[in-house]
Formats: structure tokens, C-alpha cells, sequence
């Protein structure tokens, strides 16, 4: 397709107001708690029926890059995810908003935001034939394998203690088996109850594990008389934050993009791998999860780094790569669109207009979510009297819309009280979330690999890439372990 | 920062005791001991669902494996707990002797306004398929922000106020903005 057609198609004023519509919409629809990108697209679709084809897939992707980003604002200030990669975004946003440098936080999630989703999609248009060719190659053994070594890189980042955080991963895992057997017709661990056939469902159990059982926490609390966050500093990023994160985010976009392009990927596991990955390599890795902009910025870079990369098994090859694509997949269809190869026939007259669409709705959402970012931010100035049962209302209410079932506010309740006491007895609930969400991948291929294999286990450490991955896992574990072995013998020596 | 830190501030952070290792025992056990019992059962339950023809890929592989790593992790943060309270066991005593009567009192408070919201949380998703998402919305953000506000007039007419702008900005959002579902009523 010529060049000077495919900007023609964007850069005219009905195409920029509608990706402009939609990367607003995104932020605002983002921002409320509980409303991932997931939420916000299905709750958006309705809008872009009346448009072309082109229009509705740049306003989609609009909303796609706006509420991935404005998610990580409540994340930020108020310790409540709007998805689950979020949960990665707590770890170091949170403890950065609590030293009153929230604003810093969030202009540098923006920025970060930014570089990966612009990254994605530059991969997104030029590697995307290869990189989904080597995905294809992927049989059930590698997809088990890097669900395994992101376990592994879940427990390396939670906490203190190794067998704690075992103990919630392997928790997290279990509740992702209850509902019906993902290869035969068997229920298991639905006591008769015909909500459970299809599982927990995944967004209410992560707004109570998240945001109810911060507002149990936050109850209990001795000094509620002061706030979350105290000031809400300078939004622009630093030259030297910018220096100072060039590197964390440069290899959080090459995560998040290469683990976007794995069907089931998603910006959780991206972000939860680029987190790890950049704690390794960091110099100041003993700062991760109190307040690191290395940390923060990693994270948010992989999260926003997936959109390119969730659209390459997505557009190639019909694939969804994770639940927002899925979604996307249904809007794309209710259009007429069918994805796959024959999207690139006959000169790509969508997608290579779509790409640039998606290149400049990641520099309006820098623009406009900078303008923004100080007044979403200064929702954590707000007094607890208003914040916390504001909270508390926005989970329930999040929970309730996915699906609108009242059972869905009972599981919002339950997992505020498993949260709250796992928080307690400092047990991580991002464990938990992401067992949750790895559980089903990781069951599929374990099982279809072992069909594959007629039962033969070594099926996972003969395949040279499903081997690989697995050494990576196993040694991240080991240097896990050693670690806190030496940190505790550290710790001994200080006591004596 | 090391143990020849002259920064008072950092001293006391490094003589604190981990949190595991105050506090009462029995309830820093009741949650691994409680995912172990869950493993345990889960682990019979896998073992009890039938073969299907291609056994290999039974429903109960999967669970069984991972409650079998719940158990041990379990074991193995328990036996960890223990090790660490018997090495800051003097801490601890300090601890529970500076612990003086109106620390008590003001842990007692903190504790019963958890409970209190716990408690309103709960009756609100028990009320909410009766009573509908205005009402039990509002007498359940009207309670959390009086409680937090205090009994006064300001208190009063401030929760009041907080209530009714949060139901308001939840419905106008949702239903009228999102045109998303909000809990209905059998009542209203």
C-alpha cells in the first residue's frame, strides 16, 4: 500500500478525533478501579457500531492504550489495580506515592507507558511476520514452560520468604482449577454449585484480593487522620529519571513485546517478568518494592510493550493473545473484520493504516495523559472518609458490571478477606492473582503436552526451546533461594 | 545501610523484629496451617475423580501436583516461622513488655473498626439483591464515612453529603454514562 495513501487514511481530522475519543475514553474509563482495559473496551464496543471499519479499530486501539496506561494511576495512588498487571505496578508506585512523590510516579508510568506501547507497535509493523512465524512453532510443552518461568519470577519477587511465597503461587493455582476440566467434561471443586462450572471469576477475585482488602487494611489502620499520599510532586519526568530509566524500560518493552506475541501472554506476565528481569540487572536492586523508578518503569513499559505485541497473533493470525484482545477480536468480527493472514492481501489497506493509527494514539495519550495525570493523580488526596468507601463502592460496583451477577459480589468479598489476611501475615496477593491467572495456561499445556507425548514426561526437556526456558526457571528459583539464605544469615549476624 | 549505621533511625529499623516473629503464634499459624488442611484435601479429592480414556490427563493430574507443593510450601513456612521466632524469642519479650495499656486500647479500636467495616461489607452484598444498589450504596458509604468522620453534626451531614455524591457519581457513570448493569432490587 503506498505510504502517502496510508497517511492520508490517518492524518485527517475524523480519524485523529477518533483515536483522540478514544484514548480519552480509555484513560477516564481506566482510571476507576476494577475497569481494566478489558471491562473498558466491552463497555465502549456499543460506540464504534456506527463507524467505518477503520475508525472503530483506531478508536479501539485508542481506548486499548489509554485505559492500559490510566490503570496504573490507581495503582499508584491508590494501591488498587485496575489490572492484573497492576499488581506489579503497586510494588514500587505505591511506596513512591506513601513518600509523596506520586505525581513523579505517574508521569514516569506515562512516559514508560509510552516508549513500550511506541516500541510495540514499531515492532508490531516491522517483525511481525517473522516473530509470529516463531510463535507458531510453539507446541503445548513451550507454552507450559514459559507459564512455569513466570511462576518462578512471581515467587523471586515476592517478598522475604521463598516458602511463603509458594505457598500463595500454589494457592492462586488451585483456585484456578475449580470449574470445569479444561480437556474433559468434568466439573472439580464445584460442590454441586452451577456458578462455579465456569470458575472463579477472574476480575471480581482480583478487585477483592486488590482494592477490598486494602480498604479492610486501611480500616484498621492507627493514623487515619493523615492521608495516602501527602503531595503530589512534578509530573514531567527528569533528564535524570528519564537517564535513569532508560534502561529498565528499554528492556520492559522487549518483554512485554516478545511476551504480548504469546498467545495467552498478557501484560501481567509481562510485566511481572520485565519487574524480575530489571531487579536482576539493576544496581540498586535492594530498592525494588520501596518506591524504585527502575522497578515501576519496568513494569509499566512491558504492559503498554504487549499492546503491539498482543496485536501480531491477533491480526496474522486470529489468535487473541490475551483477554483484551479477545476482545477486541469479538469487535473486529461484529464489524465484519475476520483477522488473520488475509488482513495483509491485497496491500493491507486496514492494517498498515491501523499501525500508524496505533503509533499516534500512543503520542496523543503521552499528551494528554500528562495534562492529565496531576488532576487523576490527586485522587489519593481525597480524605479516607470519602476514600474508603469510595473504594469500597467502585470494587463492588467493578465486580458487579463484568457480568452482572450478585454472586460476583460475594466473590469480590471472599477474596477481600483472603487478601486481607494474606497481606497480614505477609503472604503476597499478586502471587495469588497471577497463579490465578497462569493456573488454566499452564493445566492446558501441561496436559495436552503430556497427550502429545502419550504420557512420556520428557516431552518438556527434549524440545530445546521448552528445555531452555525451563533452565532459566530453574535457575532463577536456585538464585532466589541462595539469596534469601544469605539475606537471613545477614540478618543472624546483625541480631548476634 | 549496615549494623555500624550511626543513624539512630536506621538502628531501631534494624533491631525491629520481622513481623512474623510478634504477635500471637496460633494466628501467625492459622493461615498456613489452614492451606495445608486445604492441600491435604484437595490432594484426596484429585485421587477421587474417575479416569477418562485417556488417563494419563485425568482431572485430578494437575491439582494433585499442586496441592502436593501447597503441603510441602506449607511445611516448609511453617518450620520457617518457628525458626524465626525462636531466634528474635528476646525481641519479642521486649517487645510485649513496652507494650503498655493504652497501645491495648488503641489496637483494640483499630481492630473493631476492621471488623466494623468487614461486617458492613458483608451485610451490603447480603442486602444489595433486596434492597438495590441506591439504597444498601448509600446506607453503606453513609456508615463507613461516619464512623471514620465521628459522631458529630459535621460528622453527620458530611457523611451524608459523601454518600449521596458517591452513589450519584457511581450511577451517572455506570448506568446512565457506561450504560453498564447495576445491582437491581427485588424491593426497588
Amino acid at each position: 500500500m503506498d505510504i502517502g495513501l496510508i497517511v492520508g487514511e490517518v492524518l485527517n481530522p475524523a480519524s485523529m478525533m477518533w483515536i483522540m475519543v478514544g484514548v480519552l475514553a480509555g484513560l477516564l474509563v481506566g482510571v476507576i478501579p476494577g475497569l481494566t482495559a478489558t471491562v473498558a473496551i466491552a463497555l465502549l464496543v456499543p460506540l464504534t457500531f456506527s463507524l467505518d471499519p477503520l475508525h472503530s479499530l483506531l478508536m479501539l486501539t485508542g481506548i486499548f492504550s489509554g485505559s492500559m496506561y490510566s490503570n496504573s494511576i490507581t495503582s499508584i495512588t491508590l494501591r488498587t489495580p485496575g489490572n492484573p498487571a497492576g499488581a506489579v505496578t503497586i510494588l514500587d508506585g505505591y511506596p513512591l506515592a506513601l513518600k509523596g512523590q506520586a505525581g513523579r510516579a505517574v508521569g514516569l508510568a506515562c512516559w514508560a507507558s509510552v516508549i513500550g506501547g511506541l516500541l510495540g507497535v514499531i515492532a508490531l509493523t516491522f517483525l511481525a511476520p517473522p516473530l509470529a512465524a516463531i510463535a507458531l512453532r510453539f507446541s503445548p510443552a513451550e507454552y507450559f514452560a514459559v507459564g512455569i518461568l513466570g511462576l518462578t519470577t512471581v515467587i523471586a519477587v515476592s517478598g522475604r520468604s521463598v516458602p511463603r511465597a509458594i505457598v500463595a503461587t500454589a494457592f492462586g493455582l488451585l483456585i484456578g482449577t475449580v470449574g470445569m476440566d479444561p480437556l474433559v467434561t468434568q466439573a472439580r471443586f464445584t460442590f454441586g454449585q452451577r456458578e462455579l462450572t465456569t470458575g472463579i471469576p477472574f476480575l471480581p477475585a482480583v478487585i477483592g484480593l486488590f482494592a477490598l482488602a486494602e480498604v479492610f487494611r486501611l480500616a484498621g489502620e492507627r493514623n487515619l487522620g493523615s492521608r495516602a499520599v501527602a503531595t503530589i510532586g512534578k509530573v514531567i519526568p527528569t533528564r535524570a529519571d528519564i537517564r535513569q530509566t532508560a534502561r529498565p524500560i528499554t528492556l520492559g518493552s522487549v518483554i512485554g513485546i516478545l511476551v504480548g506475541i504469546l498467545p495467552g501472554g498478557g501484560g501481567a506476565m509481562a510485566s511481572f517478568l520485565a519487574y524480575g528481569e530489571s531487579r536482576r540487572y539493576s544496581k540498586h536492586p535492594e530498592e525494588y518494592g520501596k518506591g524504585s523508578v527502575e522497578g515501576l518503569t519496568a513494569a509499566d513499559a512491558a504492559n503498554n510493550g504487549v499492546t503491539g505485541g498482543a496485536m501480531v497473533p491477533l491480526l496474522t493470525l486470529g489468535i487473541p493473545g490475551d483477554a483484551v484482545t479477545a476482545v477486541m477480536l469479538g469487535a473486529l468480527m461484529v464489524q465484519g473484520i475476520q483477522p488473520g493472514p488475509r488482513l495483509f492481501e491485497g496491500g493491507g489497506t486496514l492494517v498498515y493504516p491501523l499501525f500508524l493509527g496505533m503509533f499516534i494514539a500512543n503520542i496523543l495519550m503521552f499528551v494528554i495523559g500528562m495534562a492529565l495525570a496531576k488532576p487523576l493523580a490527586s485522587i489519593a488526596m481525597v480524605p479516607y472518609s470519602i476514600l474508603l468507601p469510595g473504594i469500597a463502592m467502585f470494587s463492588f460496583v467493578g465486580a458487579f458490571a463484568a457480568t452482572g451477577r450478585v454472586y460476583d459480589l460475594w466473590v469480590a468479598l471472599a477474596f477481600g478477606l483472603i487478601g486481607y489476611l494474606m497481606n497480614k501475615f505477609d503472604y503476597s496477593i499478586a502471587a495469588v492473582a497471577l497463579g490465578l491467572i497462569l493456573g488454566p495456561i499452564i493445566e492446558s499445556n501441561l496436559r495436552r503436552s503430556l497427550v502429545m507425548s502419550h504420557g512420556d514426561w520428557s516431552i518438556f526437556v527434549t524440545r530445546p526451546i521448552s528445555l531452555g526456558v525451563l533452565l532459566v526457571a530453574a535457575v532463577l528459583l536456585i538464585f532466589t533461594v541462595v539469596q534469601q539464605q544469605r539475606r537471613r544469615a545477614n540478618a543472624d549476624f546483625l541480631v548476634e | 545501610m549496615t549494623a555500624q549505621s550511626s543513624n539512630p533511625e536506621a538502628e531501631e529499623v534494624l533491631n525491629q523484629p520481622p513481623p512474623e516473629a510478634t504477635g500471637s503464634l496460633g494466628w501467625q499459624l492459622a493461615l498456613p496451617v489452614g492451606l495445608l488442611a486445604l492441600g491435604v484435601l484437595i490432594l484426596v479429592a484429585s485421587r477421587q475423580f474417575p479416569d477418562t480414556a485417556a488417563a494419563r490427563t485425568s482431572p485430578g493430574l494437575y491439582p494433585g501436583i499442586v496441592s502436593a507443593v501447597l503441603i510441602v510450601a506449607c511445611l516448609l513456612a511453617i518450620a520457617e516461622l518457628l525458626t524465626v521466632r525462636r531466634r528474635h524469642a528476646g525481641a519479642v519479650r521486649k517487645q510485649q513488655v513496652d507494650t503498655n495499656e493504652n497501645e491495648r486500647r488503641i489496637s483494640k479500636m483499630t481492630w473493631a473498626r476492621a471488623v466494623a467495616v468487614t461486617a458492613l461489607s458483608i451485610l451490603y452484598v447480603i442486602a444489595t439483591p433486596h434492597a438495590g444498589f441506591v439504597l444498601t450504596t448509600f446506607s453503606y458509604c453513609f456508615a463507613i464515612s461516619l464512623m471514620l468522620r465521628g459522631w458529630s453534626v459535621r460528622g453527620l451531614v458530611g457523611a451524608l453529603l459523601i454518600a449521596a455524591g458517591l452513589v450519584a457519581a457511581a450511577y451517572y457513570a455506570f448506568a446512565v454514562g457506561l450504560n453498564a448493569p447495576l445491582p437491581r432490587g427485588r424491593w426497588f
